[in-house]
């Protein structure tokens, strides 16, 4: 026998349903979350790239390698 | 909480959006948790103790190890800033920082804080060494729980033993060149240690009020104002020759004995003008010797870099003499 999933009632309100802003307050927003995105961003590229650069110098030791 | 019956705050966007639980923190808000000031000394004193090292680091794990020491520091900055947003917020100084005005909140300082202790440490072991991993570990513990958490509110002598904190990194920059301790980063560690308490109780005697309004008990909230500039006096005359000392030891050239013998004077008799200074040139007298005092380290520092920078540079042993170097431990 088929079994049927039970459908809400009503939607179930969830913690990311778009929250209204006046267009000033959007822009805001906007600004700074695109500030934190960039520096994020960067502050990863520069951890990824030491840890490669460390793993040459420390791990394998390609760039001690004698010519 | 939704912003449908919020009236638009024109003055300040961030007011309702924050009250909407969003964040609206920016990238700078989040670097001025990391107390760049007092980054800058630390990255500085590092620096000199690790160069200082008689053994070389690979440039780019010297960078590293600077890095992660530097970041460290910023980590137990955020999570002092996160611990005393309370006090903060009643003190005319730092009632803007980030915490207290609202634009990072509390929760986010904490977890800034806590994972940029936690990638620092164990960058530092995976990239260099755990001995000096371990120390830095120890510095972030000491100024987070033990100077913050603990110091801070119950005792005036919150300053001279949490000074510790701040005075480690030369230290750590050298245990991560060597691995170990010595006599020469131990002394540089002495230096910092010794110069804290007249540097912040300079500046805990121009904001007193400030202090005293918070329930923070800054040595003239609680022995009083006499009493600290003596005090001050004593640390500035205990601090002007062990400024010198590297110099005495062997451990810095001529032009460091120079700086320090010139600048511990400066420092002691600006010390005696404070200590003899009317009620009315106070504090003058106790702004003249906080900006003196900042100058005076920067200066010491300074010059050890220098001189070691030259002398690796040009090969130029004789300026920087090297005896009587210590090795304690492995």
């Amino acid at each position: 026998m088929a079994r049927t999933r039970p459908q809400p009632a009503e939607p179930v309100p969830t913690d990311h349903e778009p929250v209204p802003m006046t267009e000033e307050e959007r822009s805001h927003f906007h600004q700074q979350r695109r500030s934190r995105s960039v520096a994020l961003a960067v502050a990863l590229a520069v951890v990824v790239i030491l840890f490669y650069v460390v793993s040459l110098i420390q791990g394998p030791g390609i760039l001690n390698r004698p010519m | 909480m939704s912003l449908t019956d919020a009236t638009p705050n024109v003055a300040d966007p961030s007011l309702s959006l924050r009250q909407a639980g969003l964040s609206t923190a920016s990238a700078r808000d989040y670097l001025a948790l990391l107390k760049p000031r007092v980054m800058s000394l630390v990255v500085l004193t590092a620096l000199v103790g690790l160069l200082a090292a008689p053994v070389t680091l690979h440039p780019v794990l010297a960078f590293v190890a600077i890095l992660c020491i530097a970041i460290g520091a910023g980590a137990s900055g955020a999570l002092n800033m996160w611990y005393d947003a309370d006090i903060d917020a009643v003190m005319g100084r730092t009632a803007s920082r980030p915490v207290p005005s609202g634009a990072v909140q509390p929760r986010e300082a904490l977890a800034f804080g806590l994972v940029l202790s936690v990638f620092s440490v164990i960058t530092l072991g995976l990239a260099i060494n755990w001995a000096s991993a371990s120390f830095l570990a120890f510095t972030i513990f000491f100024y987070a729980v033990v100077y913050t958490m603990w110091l801070k509110r119950s005792t005036p002598q919150n300053i001279v033993i949490g000074g510790a904190a701040g005075a480690f990194p030369p230290a750590v920059g050298w245990m991560a060149a060597t691995g170990s301790l010595a006599l020469e980063p131990i002394l540089m560690v002495a230096i910092i240690f010794m110069w804290t308490p007249p540097h912040f109780w300079a500046l805990a005697l121009l904001k007193a009020e400030d202090y005293g309004r918070a329930g923070v008990p800054m040595m003239p909230n609680v022995a009083g104002d006499r009493s600290t500039r003596l005090q001050i006096f004593v640390y500035a005359l205990l601090l002007a020759p062990l400024g010198v000392l590297p110099a005495v030891l062997g451990y810095a050239g001529a032009v460091y004995a120079l700086v320090s013998a010139v600048g511990g004077a400066l420092f002691v008799v600006q010390a005696h003008r404070l200590m003899k200074a009317s009620d009315q040139d106070r504090n003058s007298a106790a702004g003249k010797l906080f900006g003196l005092s900042i100058t005076y380290l920067f200066a010491l520092f300074l010059t050890m870099l220098a001189e070691d920078s030259i002398s690796r540079i040009f090969g130029l042993e004789w300026l920087l003499p090297s005896a009587l170097r210590i090795t304690v431990g492995g």
